[in-house]
C-alpha cells in the first residue's frame, strides 16, 4: 500500500512538472484557447550592411540592435557613430550627408521600378546601378560603402563639396563577385 | 507483485524523465542563467546580410533573403538548422514615401523543432500586433520543410530555409587588422590597428573610383598582397521568400518604396 502511494505521488508531481513545462515556455505542442500568446523580444537588427560595422564601435551594437532602426537619433548610437566616425578624417558635410542617407537605418526599394536592385539605389537616384534600389546578390556593397566613406562618392554626386581628402587605399577591398548565385529561386548558391 | 503498481510506478519514472527533458532542453527560459545576451552567443540568431531584389522570373514579384549562422565551414552544414526559440522576421515600411518609417508589415518565421527534419512555419505578411522590439505572431500561411523549396498560400508564395553559400564577399580579415574593434572576438580589449590598407595585387594597380583616377596602389602607398575573399569557403542558413509586390503594398494602394529590415527575437530576449 505504501509502495502504491508512493507511486502515485510520483506519477501526479511529474506529470504536473510536464504539464507545467509544456505550457510555460510556449515551445513544446501548441497553446491551449485562451492561451497568453508568446511575446518576442528582439536581440539583433540588420538592414543596410556593413553600416554598423564600419561606423559604430562594438561596444554599442548591442544598443543598436536592441531598438527600432527608425526611432530617436539622439538614443540610436549609430546615428551619432556615423557623423563622429566620417567626422575624423572628413568635412564636416560629408558625415551630416552620410547621416541623412544612412538613417533611418532600413534598406530602401522602390517595388514601383522594374529593377535591377542596386544597392542605395533609391538613396542616389539610381547611381549605383538602378533606381529598384534594395540589394541585389552580387551587389558590391563593400566598395559602395568605401566610396561613399573614404572616397569622392558623395562629391561625384553633388551631394557636397569635394574636400580632397580621399584615401585611395581604403576605397576598395579588390575581392570581386564570385559565387554562382542563380536565376532560378531560392536564387542563392548551394552550399559548399 | 501486482502488475497495476508496477504500471504506475513505470509511469511515474517515465513521466519524471520526461520531465527533466523538457526543463533541459530549455534552461534559459524564464530564467538570467545565460549572462552574454550578445547574438554571438547564439549563432542561428545572428543575420549576417538581408537583400531585397526583383524575383528574376516574374516582375511582379520580390525576393526578400535574409542570412543566419555565420562562418559555417565548406562541407559542415549537415545539421544545422533553425533554432526554433528564434522568431525570424521581415520588417516592411510600405509609407517609406510619406517619410513613415515605422513597420506596416511583418513576414514572421519559427520552426516547430531543432534538427534539420524540422518543419517552419510562415506568418505573415501582415500587420503587425504590435510594432516595436517586442512581438507575437501574426496569422499563419503555411508551412514547409526544411531544405526544401516550397509554394505555399495558393501558389503566390515561394519559400525556403536552408543551407547555402554565403553570398556575401569581403576581405573581413583585413578589415579587423584596420578596424580591429569590430571583430568581436577581440573584445572587450581590441589590439592596436596592425595594417593601414587594403590588400592590391600589384603596385600597378590603379585606383579609379567614380570615374576619377586617384594614382596607382604604389604612388598611394597601399599594400601590395593578395586580396583574400573572406567569406569564399563558408556557408550560411538562408531564409528567402518570393511573393508578389502586391503584398508589399499599403492598404488600398500600390506597391511603392518600402523600407526592410530582418530581425531575430527570443521569448526572454536573450541568445537562448
Amino acid at each position: 500500500m505504501a509502495k502504491y502511494t508512493w507511486s502515485a505521488s510520483l506519477l501526479t508531481a511529474a506529470l504536473a512538472l510536464v504539464f507545467a513545462g509544456c505550457n510555460g515556455g510556449g515551445h513544446i505542442g501548441l497553446p491551449g484557447p485562451g492561451a497568453t500568446p508568446q511575446h518576442y523580444v528582439q536581440i539583433e537588427l540588420l538592414a543596410r550592411p556593413a553600416v554598423k560595422e564600419a561606423f559604430e564601435a562594438f561596444a554599442n551594437h548591442d544598443v543598436t540592435n536592441r531598438i527600432e532602426p527608425y526611432g530617436n537619433q539622439s538614443t540610436d548610437p549609430l546615428f551619432s557613430s556615423i557623423g563622429s566616425f566620417t567626422d575624423a578624417f572628413r568635412a564636416p558635410q560629408y558625415g551630416t550627408t552620410l547621416q541623412a542617407v544612412l538613417y533611418p537605418n532600413e534598406m530602401i526599394a522602390d517595388l514601383s521600378q522594374a529593377g535591377p536592385a542596386a544597392y542605395l539605389g533609391v538613396e542616389t537616384g539610381g547611381a549605383t546601378g538602378g533606381k529598384f534600389g534594395g540589394r541585389a546578390l552580387g551587389d558590391d556593397v563593400i566598395d559602395i560603402s568605401l566610396g561613399a566613406i573614404f572616397g569622392n562618392t558623395l562629391s561625384a554626386l553633388s551631394l557636397v563639396a569635394d574636400d580632397h581628402k580621399e584615401a585611395p587605399c581604403l576605397t576598395t577591398d579588390n575581392v570581386g563577385y564570385d559565387k554562382a548565385n542563380t536565376a532560378t529561386f531560392p536564387y542563392i548558391q548551394a552550399p559548399l | 507483485m501486482n502488475r497495476g503498481l508496477s504500471w504506475s510506478a513505470l509511469a511515474a519514472v517515465l513521466a519524471l524523465a520526461c520531465a527533466l527533458v523538457v526543463y533541459r532542453a530549455y534552461p534559459g527560459l524564464g530564467s538570467d542563467h545565460q549572462d552574454s545576451p550578445t547574438v554571438t552567443g547564439n549563432p542561428l540568431a545572428d543575420i549576417t546580410d538581408v537583400f531585397a531584389f526583383p524575383a528574376a522570373d516574374n516582375p511582379n514579384n520580390v525576393v526578400l533573403a535574409m542570412n543566419v549562422d555565420p562562418l559555417i565551414p565548406a562541407g559542415m552544414f549537415s545539421g544545422q538548422a533553425l533554432d526554433p526559440n528564434v522568431l525570424y522576421q521581415f520588417k516592411i515600411a510600405n509609407n517609406v514615401a510619406a517619410a513613415d518609417f515605422a513597420e506596416h508589415l511583418v513576414i514572421q518565421f519559427r520552426a516547430g523543432t531543432s534538427g534539420t527534419n524540422q518543419t517552419i512555419t510562415m506568418y505573415g505578411p501582415a500587420a503587425p500586433n504590435e510594432t516595436g522590439t517586442t512581438n507575437t505572431l501574426v496569422a499563419q500561411t503555411g508551412t514547409f520543410s526544411f531544405n526544401t523549396p516550397s509554394t505555399i498560400d495558393s501558389g503566390q508564395v515561394q519559400v525556403f530555409a536552408g543551407p547555402r553559400r554565403d553570398p556575401f564577399f569581403f576581405d573581413l580579415a583585413q578589415f579587423f587588422k584596420i578596424v580591429p574593434d569590430r571583430n568581436y572576438q577581440n573584445q572587450p580589449s581590441p589590439p592596436p590597428a596592425t595594417a593601414t590598407s587594403f590588400n592590391f595585387a600589384t603596385a600597378s594597380q590603379p585606383i579609379i573610383l567614380n570615374g576619377t583616377s586617384f594614382g596607382t596602389a604604389a604612388s598611394n602607398g597601399c599594400t601590395i598582397a593578395t586580396p583574400t575573399d573572406f567569406l569564399a569557403n563558408f556557408d550560411v542558413l538562408s531564409i528567402v521568400v518570393e511573393l508578389p509586390k502586391t503584398m508589399l503594398a499599403p492598404a488600398g494602394g500600390q506597391a511603392g518604396k518600402i523600407g526592410v529590415w530582418a530581425t531575430t527575437s527570443t521569448p526572454d530576449g536573450q541568445s537562448e
